[in-house]
């Protein structure tokens, strides 16, 4: 008697592609750093909502988190940039190309000391772009020295202590006008996935700041940045939710409870108020929400800010819709009166 | 004083200390990471004062600062971070400014890798900011040299008002061996010429903007000499048996060691092979280059990098002797034994045209 073995059928997201589709090489980094995590989830999140890989780019500088990329969207473009240069080539290759789909994944060292100016410039320009900080508050690449995001007070495994402020990189984005804020947990991946997806989902810069402990080299006791301190002092902001544009599902929403958000795309983002008085669409409200915490010390996580309304970067530029990169002749030679008009002008 | 067993990386600090220097300001970056970490346990240690920087433009600035002020002071870095210095440099040299740089070089160009290489040759000696300047560039090939080297940094620093920078490779700066470190001078006091927020030092004037086309000249001029000063009195090389020698390796860092198991190897072959290391980069040492290619039949350059050492020797012999050239990049390093077979292929043709006129 023979037995046939039906292997399970494969799961296709919408657009008939398999998880493996978005998967990318073999990790070569620590076993249990926080980055293959949010790696993971980016797979996970541009899996189910269907994203066509090859429209992806995606973006970095130098650091473990910059190698990331290579581990994530195998069959998308990829461009491990320079240390602290990533927000410029992408801003470069995208305005080359707008229909890339622009994400990028950094490091704190990469984003906040070396790389502040390019970063801010960046926030200015609300390029439609994901810019993922795969925040530990150290250089791990380089063997674990403090970064700028680092705490104040925070002890390196050689008992040196922190004694400069942190930067807050998402107050920073806040202020310098980025349209979507957010920090999350690498150990959280319901929070991280759903921040991810409205990411994906929003059309202007996203900042995502994700705390992602570094195993090797700063995950010991008197770190601040360590999973067992993350999971202690994690104070969640809100509850959120992200439906897709493509599934209709009707909720009942209780009046004040929960926030709407409507995403370009048309998926929406559903923001439930967890105690405080807090408004996603209010700047001021986030930043003093995220100051409040930093002063006690809680690690806040969840949406600070969206902003749907803010012209983003192309529109600004008003660039054409057919991209830069392989525009024909006949679009960018200019027309018979323009050349006369210069030819005067030079006479 | 007694020998320590002591990092390449490490004795660069220790010797900076020694040699009087309170103030180190740099960003990490493998191979030179080591040289941050130790100034930062030691400058304090010392009284002195370490900083991470934001960046190596950060750092080099600082420096720009730090000399202005009249303090012995101290950056290192690698490849992509020297490149981001450049700026500073320029301006460094430009103010007349003291300061010292070492250069552990790394496998480039771009992001290149972490294995070692000689390829910041270009950039390092030639200058490789704007303008018209030179830096003095040291070239350790021992742990011993990485002493003793800074220590002359900081001299020549003084002595010139200028950048000088220490070029060593990643294999020198990782390797480790016995030390013998000089004995410690004090910090020497703010120079005449500092800012030092006295009523005497109100009318120092440290600048790099000339705005008339005449000053500036004269400043280039008055650069120009002093650099004409250092190529008279500074330059320094080994020899290493080439007084008969009808071969002249050159090869500086931790090539020349490879050079010299390639000399005796080829002595022991019958063949009179000599080896010139320069020890300064910048000021080069064309003169002794030139007084060995009157007797030499061939010089072979043997480099980490693809051509950049050879440049200078082939406008040091003027073309009086061939210079023949290999070259191993990417983080590879030659054995003597492949530089030997080198070698044997580049001085056949040499000797069969010999017999040919004795024939
Ligand atoms: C110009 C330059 N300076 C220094 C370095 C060395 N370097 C590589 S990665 C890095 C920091 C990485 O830190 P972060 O961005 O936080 O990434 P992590 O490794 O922590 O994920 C540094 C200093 C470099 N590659 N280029
Ligand atoms: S060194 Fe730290 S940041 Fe780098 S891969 Fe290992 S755990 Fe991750
Ligand atoms: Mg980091």
């Amino acid at each position: 008697m023979s037995t046939t073995v039906t292997p399970p059928p494969k799961k296709l997201n919408r657009i008939g592609l398999e998880i493996t589709n978005y998967k990318g090489s073999k990790t070569t980094l620590c076993a249990g750093c926080g980055h293959n995590a949010i790696s993971e989830r980016i797979i996970e999140c541009f899996y189910e909502l269907g994203v066509q890989p090859w429209n992806v780019a995606k973006f970095s500088g130098i650091g473990c988190s910059s190698k990331s990329p290579a581990y994530f969207l195998g069959l998308s473009h990829g461009f491990n940039g320079v240390h602290g240069r990533m927000p410029s080539v992408a801003t470069g290759a995208m305005l080359a190309n707008r229909t890339i789909f622009g994400i990028g994944a950094t490091g704190d060292g990469d984003t906040a000391s070396i790389g502040l100016g390019q970063f801010m410039h960046l926030l200015r320009r609300n390029l439609p772009f994901i810019y993922i900080i795969e925040d530990n508050g150290v250089y791990g690449l380089t063997k674990g020295q403090f970064s700028a995001t680092a705490d104040l007070g925070s002890k390196l495994k050689t008992g040196v202590i922190n004694d400069l402020p942190p930067f807050d990189c998402c107050a920073l984005a806040l202020q310098c006008g980025a349209t979507f804020v957010a920090r999350s947990f690498s150990g959280d991946k319901r929070q991280l996935q759903t921040i991810l997806k409205a990411a994906i989902a929003h059309n202007g810069l996203s900042v995502l700041d994700v705390i992602s402990p570094c195993t090797t080299f700063n995950d010991h006791e008197g770190s601040t940045k360590s999973y067992s301190y993350i999971k202690e002092h994690d104070e969640l902001l809100n509850e959120i939710d992200f439906v897709p544009f493509y599934e209709d599902i009707a909720v009942e929403i209780a009046e004040g409870e929960v926030k709407e958000v409507e995403m370009h795309d048309g998926s929406k983002l559903r923001i439930k108020k967890l105690g405080r008085n807090y408004d996603p669409t209010n700047k001021f409200d986030a930043l003093r929400a995220i100051d409040e915490a930093n002063q006690k010390g809680e690690v806040l996580t969840g949406v600070f800010y969206v902003d749907t309304n803010k012209p983003n970067f192309m529109d600004l530029l008003n660039l054409d819709d057919a991209p830069l990169a392989t525009m024909p002749e006949s679009k960018v030679r200019p027309c018979r009166d323009v050349l006369d008009q210069v030819m005067e002008e030079l006479r | 004083m007694r020998k320590q067993l002591t990092k390449g990386n490490e004795a660069i600090v220790k010797s900076a200390i020694l040699a009087g220097c309170r103030t180190f300001y740099g960003y990490p970056i493998t191979p030179a990471s080591e040289i941050a970490e130790a100034a930062a346990l030691y400058m304090p240690q010392a009284g002195g004062v370490f900083l991470q920087a934001e960046s190596e433009v950060a750092a080099i600035n600082m420096l720009y600062g730090a000399a202005a002020a009249g303090v012995r002071c101290m950056t290192a870095s690698s490849g992509p971070g020297i490149s981001l210095m450049q700026e500073g440099i320029s301006y460094l040299a430009g103010a007349e400014l003291p300061c010292v740089i070492a250069d552990i070089m790394r496998g480039g160009p771009g992001l290149g890798n972490i294995a070692p290489e000689q390829g910041d040759y270009h950039q390092v000696v030639k200058g490789g900011g704007h303008g018209n300047y030179r830096t003095i560039v040291l070239a350790p090939d021992s742990v011993q040299e990485m002493a003793g080297l800074t220590a002359l940094a900081f001299d020549l620093a003084d002595e010139y008002r200028n950048p000088v920078v220490v070029l060593a490779d990643g294999y020198i700066g990782q390797m480790m061996e016995p030390v013998e470190f000089p004995p410690a001078s004090a910090p020497r006091p703010a120079p005449g010429w500092a800012v030092q927020g006295t009523a005497e030092a109100r009318r120092n004037l440290i600048t790099s903007i000339y705005l008339e086309p005449d000053g500036l000249e004269a400043h280039v001029r008055k650069l120009d000499a002093k650099y004409r000063q250092a190529e008279e009195r500074e330059v320094r090389a080994e020899a290493w048996r080439t007084e008969d020698a009808e071969i002249v390796l050159v090869g500086y860092g931790i090539v020349a060691r490879v050079l010299k198991a390639v000399v005796e190897q080829a002595r022991a072959c019958g063949l009179a092979v000599g080896l010139l290391r320069p020890i300064t980069l910048y000021p080069f040492p064309s003169g002794e280059l030139q007084r060995l290619s009157r007797r030499a039949r061939m010089f072979l350059v043997v480099e980490l990098s693809n051509g950049q050492l050879w440049e200078d020797v082939r406008l040091a012999v003027e073309g009086r002797t061939p210079v023949e050239l290999y070259t191993r990049v990417g983080g590879n390093v030659p054995s003597a034994e492949e530089v030997l077979a080198v070698l044997w292929g580049k001085a056949r043709p040499l000797a069969e045209r010999e017999e040919l006129v004795h024939g």
